[in-house]
């Protein structure tokens, strides 16, 4: 009993570190569109959030003889937004092929975004076709939602849900494009 | 382009490096507080029984030679009392520096601070670059901060400083309008010493505030707790009022980090840019209350950009930095004053005290309320912003009022004694007063300033003169205090009939202070270059009036009022009925000369604000003298004669008073219609002249400037001669002729007017001592306490204190006749007897001791005994 259940957590975690990857993979995509600077720094700023996720998203107090100036990356939003994006989508595969799907459900995703930044070019053009126009729409909304959650203004939240989309051109909450 | 002149206060100076000063230093005094508790915890027994020892062993019937002895031999018990109090400062100040060294280490450890990572080595090259255009020698080290971190901020220690960049910005080195302006202002930070100043004053707080708390602990271990709330308020207060104005000290040195980088040209538009869009994102949130505004240590944005756009929008001192300014050097004047009390002691120079710690206190003033004050006046020309004085007098004067009461010094005090409440009127209206004549002073030098090649010149002579001012200030309302707690208000007049040279001296300098400007300043000279940037074509505007003319005119009459209401008392009341009454007169007329002097402040003040008021003491020594010539003349015609040193006297009674009651009389400047709103027809004249050919009007009055009108001086002259001429024949006549009883040896008028002198002022706070004690005595015994240590208590809280305060004001007084020696020896030796006994009492009670309880009942009847002596040869003289 007590083996099933280490494996059942060496697995969960085995899952858990999927999920990560691929949402800072997920990260990048998006930061790639909205702010290109912060991808080279990505590596570690994933690191640093996925050690303490809630204080890598709080600002620090007002500092003695600062600027006065609140200047955060867009990072670690985005790594937070693309988990909440990877947790939907993960739901929503499960929805339609059953607990199975998680073995093969990272390549789906890298294949279902085509911004993604493992997808292959060829996937990427067929990528389109595994989400409903209206599927996507609900994978923008959850995006829009989570960065709004997380404290980030109308702009910033609407490009980040745009980027995990690819930019397409959605109608939804807070969409950047007609 | 805009090509009007911008001005540079930066140049000038921070008087917010004056206000961390006084913040240490108001922290370190609760260390001396600290250091004295733990004497009287360890050493205080010891130190009583040297102190009674001394006090039996010092005799003699002659007070000053037996204080003299006295202090002599407690010398030595009164240094160790010394270094416990500076050893207590010391702990805090040396435990603040070590708190302020070890901060960088902690600060770089909790905050996640690392090295930039070497793909971000344009941004270390970057921030080079700026440290070496802003002219900044050693460029800090540059660290990166966690992810949490969204600002930038700058730390470290002199030599090694450090500035801390949020991962955001650090990627951004090219991105000119954002990592720009905010790197350069760190560097203003950085260049400015900001650093450094308000991380000693956070150590400093650090470390007192366990140290704070060693006081309650000993009380609570002894079960003392009757300094326990008394002491803790005052704890608390303090150090809450000290964060708060480290906060508001450090929301004024971002606004000169901010201008410091405004301040080339190149660099505003970015600040500017940067500062408005915060601005704009910010006007949406919702207002912070009043808490965390204070709390703040930043300036909202808008204000930022206010004050970027006109950095004279800075410049002038809050009632925030007033009261608090005020509040902090008013608590350190009295700690001060103790520990150098102590500190004298047995060196014969224990009068020093006063003076030197108002000195002190004077000069934190002066370096921040006065220096702002001066700033804002000078810089003030360029933009046409007033300064306002009003709000800021009654938040000084309001500050010394109350530091009166949150001082250290005053723990155990009863604060609700009339003779300390009456006196927190004139603690208000001296810092009302100062400021309003530091004003004033600050705007007839804003004339000079195209004198001064330099701001630091200028700026030294605020600093002087508003340390002097202040100085006065304090001095007086000190001194008064003093005298107060002693005998009344009652003793002020008798006070006030000796001359002190260093209030001479202070006023007669800034009497001068005031003249140079009066006399020299010329309109249309150029603008000083340290004073704004594209100042060159423009003319200094200066202030007109009041002339030195005008200031003559008024000096003059308010004399001849003061000799006049002589004349027309000496016609009234006819001559003396004695040569005593004609001493006490003498007396009364230099007094009514040091008031002709104060009419004068009035005058001016109430018609000219702040101005006038600062002018007005110039007028004080013309109306003294005036008055005194007009005394002489009439005391000529009545055929008396005053030798020189008779003169002297005269001038130095009426000097000391007239100035000691004209900083608190100068309050009323602040009731003057001028001294709130823009001085139109007078400042308005001063608007720099739009720039033509430079030659065009540098050097020539600016429009509207017109010289003080030069007649009346002429007709001051008709007075002023009559008055000498009928004063040289006065001086002619060598016969002291008040009295119509014929000429009687000044010897023997003095003593006679001594005795009078002696039973009408120095007699009745005595007596109302010995009525307060025999008072006091009756209510312990109708309480009919059962425990003695509660007797004991109550004869040492309440019956001891009223007779140290009396041995105070008998020592005070120096019997001029060998009879009044005697007569007064007795009463001295009363009190002496009465505080002995009574002492003893306090101790055998204590002790439970029967056979000491005998004693100390049978001193007690000597000095019953003494009284009734007393009583009855002061009755002989009054008879």
């Amino acid at each position: 009993m007590i083996l099933i259940s280490y494996v059942g957590c060496w697995m969960s975690q085995e899952h858990q570190d999927d999920d990560q990857r691929l949402a800072v993979e997920l990260a990048e995509t998006m930061l790639a569109t909205v702010a290109p600077e912060e991808v080279t720094i990505l590596p570690e700023v994933s690191e640093e959030y996925f050690n303490d996720p809630e204080g890598s998203l709080k600002g620090a107090r007002e500092e003695s003889l600062g600027f006065g100036v609140e200047l955060a990356l867009l990072a670690p939003f985005a790594i937070a937004v693309a988990m909440e994006v990877v947790k939907f989508l993960l739901q929503l595969a499960k929805d339609a092929l059953g607990p199975q799907v998680q073995s093969g459900f990272a390549a789906w995703v890298r294949r279902t975004f085509p911004g993604s930044a493992k997808a292959t070019a060829p996937t990427a053009a067929a990528a389109p076709s595994s989400l409903t126009r209206e599927q996507l729409q609900m994978v923008r909304g959850v995006a829009y939602a989570k960065a709004q959650a997380l404290g980030l203004n109308e702009q910033q939240a609407g490009s980040l849900a745009d980027a995990v989309v690819g930019g397409a051109a959605l109608a939804g909450p807070g969409a950047t494009s007609p | 382009m805009d090509a009007s002149p911008r001005p540079t206060p930066l140049r000038y100076s921070a008087p917010s490096t004056a206000r961390f000063v006084i913040l240490v230093l108001a922290l370190l005094c609760n260390g001396l507080f600290v250091g004295t508790a733990v004497h009287n915890v360890v050493e205080g027994d010891r130190w009583v029984a040297d102190v009674a020892a001394c006090d039996a062993r010092s005799g003699g019937s002659d007070p000053l030679e037996r204080q003299r002895a006295f202090e002599e031999c407690a010398a030595s018990a009164e240094q160790l009392r010394t270094v416990y109090s500076v050893t207590g400062g010391a702990v805090g100040l040396l435990a603040g520096l070590a708190v302020a060294i070890a901060a960088p280490a902690v600060i770089r450890r909790r905050r996640g601070l690392k090295p930039l990572p070497p793909q971000l080595d344009a941004t270390s090259q970057r921030v080079r670059h700026l440290a070496a255009e802003s002219g900044v020698r050693r460029a800090p080290d540059v660290l990166r901060g966690r992810l949490s971190q969204r600002d930038a901020f700058s730390f470290g220690l002199p030599g090694a400083y450090r500035i801390a960049l949020p991962p955001k910005l650090a990627l951004r080195p090219t991105d000119h309008a954002v990592f720009d302006p905010i790197v350069l202002h760190e560097l203003a930070h950085v260049s400015h010493h900001d650093v450094a100043l308000a991380w000693v004053a956070r150590g400093v707080w650090l470390a007192v505030v366990p140290l704070a708390c060693v006081p309650l602990v000993f009380a609570i271990v002894n079960g003392d707790f009757s300094i326990v709330f008394d002491y803790a308020w005052r704890a608390v207060v303090l150090l809450v009022v000290v964060r708060l104005v480290a906060n508001e000290v450090l929301r004024v040195r971002e606004h000169e980090a901010d201008v410091a980088v405004g301040d080339d040209a190149d660099r505003l538009p970015s600040m500017l840019a940067l500062l408005s869009t915060m601005a704009s994102r910010s006007s949406a949130a919702p207002n912070p209350g009043l808490w965390k505004r204070l709390g703040a240590q930043h300036p909202s944005p808008a204000r930022r950009v206010e004050v970027l756009e006109d950095p004279t929008a800075m410049l002038q001192p809050t009632i925030l930095e007033g009261f608090t300014a005020a509040l902090l050097a008013a608590t350190v004047q009295p700690l001060l004053q103790a520990l150098l009390t102590t500190a004298l002691t047995g060196t014969g120079n224990v009068g020093l005290s006063v003076p030197l710690a108002a000195v002190v206190a004077a000069i934190l003033l002066g370096g921040s309320i006065g220096v702002g004050l001066w700033r804002a006046a000078v810089y003030g020309r360029v933009s046409q912003r007033r300064v306002r004085v009003r709000g800021l007098g009654i938040a000084v004067g309001g500050g010394l009022a109350v530091g009166q009461f949150l001082s250290f010094a005053q723990v155990s005090a009863t604060l609700l004694d009339p003779s300390v409440a009456s006196v927190v009127v004139l603690w208000l209206c001296a810092g009302m007063g100062a400021t309003a004549l530091v004003s004033g002073l600050g705007s007839w030098w804003a004339d000079l300033a195209p004198r001064m090649s330099r701001a630091r010149w200028h700026r030294l002579v605020a600093l002087v003169a508003g340390t002097v001012v202040f100085a006065l200030a304090l001095w007086g309302a000190g001194f008064t205090t003093n005298v107060v707690s002693w005998g009344g208000w009652s003793l002020v007049f008798l006070a006030l009939t000796t001359s002190q040279v260093g209030l001479i001296v202070g006023g007669l300098a800034l009497a001068v202070a005031v003249a140079v400007p009066m006399a020299s300043a010329r309109g249309g000279r150029a603008m000083p270059t340290w004073v704004a940037m594209r100042g060159q074509g423009w003319s200094w505007p200066i202030a007109v009036g009041p002339g030195i003319g005008h200031v003559v005119v008024v000096g003059v009459a308010c004399g001849l009022g003061g000799a006049a209401a002589i004349a027309i008392f000496r016609g009234l009341a006819g001559p003396a009925a004695s040569d005593a009454e004609s001493l006490g007169r003498f007396f009364d007329y230099a007094l009514v000369a040091a008031a002709a002097g104060v009419v004068g402040v009035v005058i001016l003040a109430l018609s000219r604000g702040s101005r006038g008021a600062a002018a007005s003491i110039v007028a004080i020594p013309i109306a003294a003298t005036t008055t005194l010539l007009g005394f002489v003349a009439l005391n000529g015609a009545l055929g008396g004669f005053f030798p020189l040193e008779v003169l002297l006297q005269f001038v130095g009674v009426a000097l000391t008073a007239g100035i000691v009651a004209a900083v608190p009389v100068a309050a009323i400047t602040l009731l003057s219609p001028s001294a709130e709103s823009v001085p139109a027809p007078v400042e308005a004249v001063g608007v720099p002249v739009q720039p033509g050919p430079a030659s065009a009007h540098v050097g020539q009055p600016p429009a509207g400037y017109a010289k003080p009108a030069a007649r009346w001086p002429k007709l001051v002259v008709i007075p002023v001669v009559a008055l000498v001429f009928a004063a040289l024949l006065g001086g002619s006549i060598p016969v002291l002729r008040l009295s119509s009883g014929g000429s009687v040896p000044l010897e023997e008028a003095s003593a006679e007017a001594s005795e009078e002198f002696y039973v009408q002022t120095v007699v009745p706070p005595l007596k109302q001592g010995f009525t307060d004690m025999l008072g006091s005595v009756d209510a312990i015994v109708a309480a009919q306490p059962e425990d003695p240590a509660i007797v004991a208590r109550r004869i040492r809280e309440e019956l001891l204190p009223i007779l140290d305060r009396m041995e105070v004001t008998a020592t005070e007084y120096q019997p001029p006749t060998a009879e009044l020696k005697d007569i007064h020896r007795i009463a001295m030796d009363s009190i002496e007897a009465y505080r002995a006994g009574y002492s003893d009492l306090a101790d055998a009670y204590d002790a439970s001791d029967m056979e000491g309880s005998r004693a100390a009942a049978a001193l007690v009847a000597t000095g019953t005994s003494q009284l009734q002596e007393w009583l009855a040869e002061t009755g002989s003289l009054g008879g």
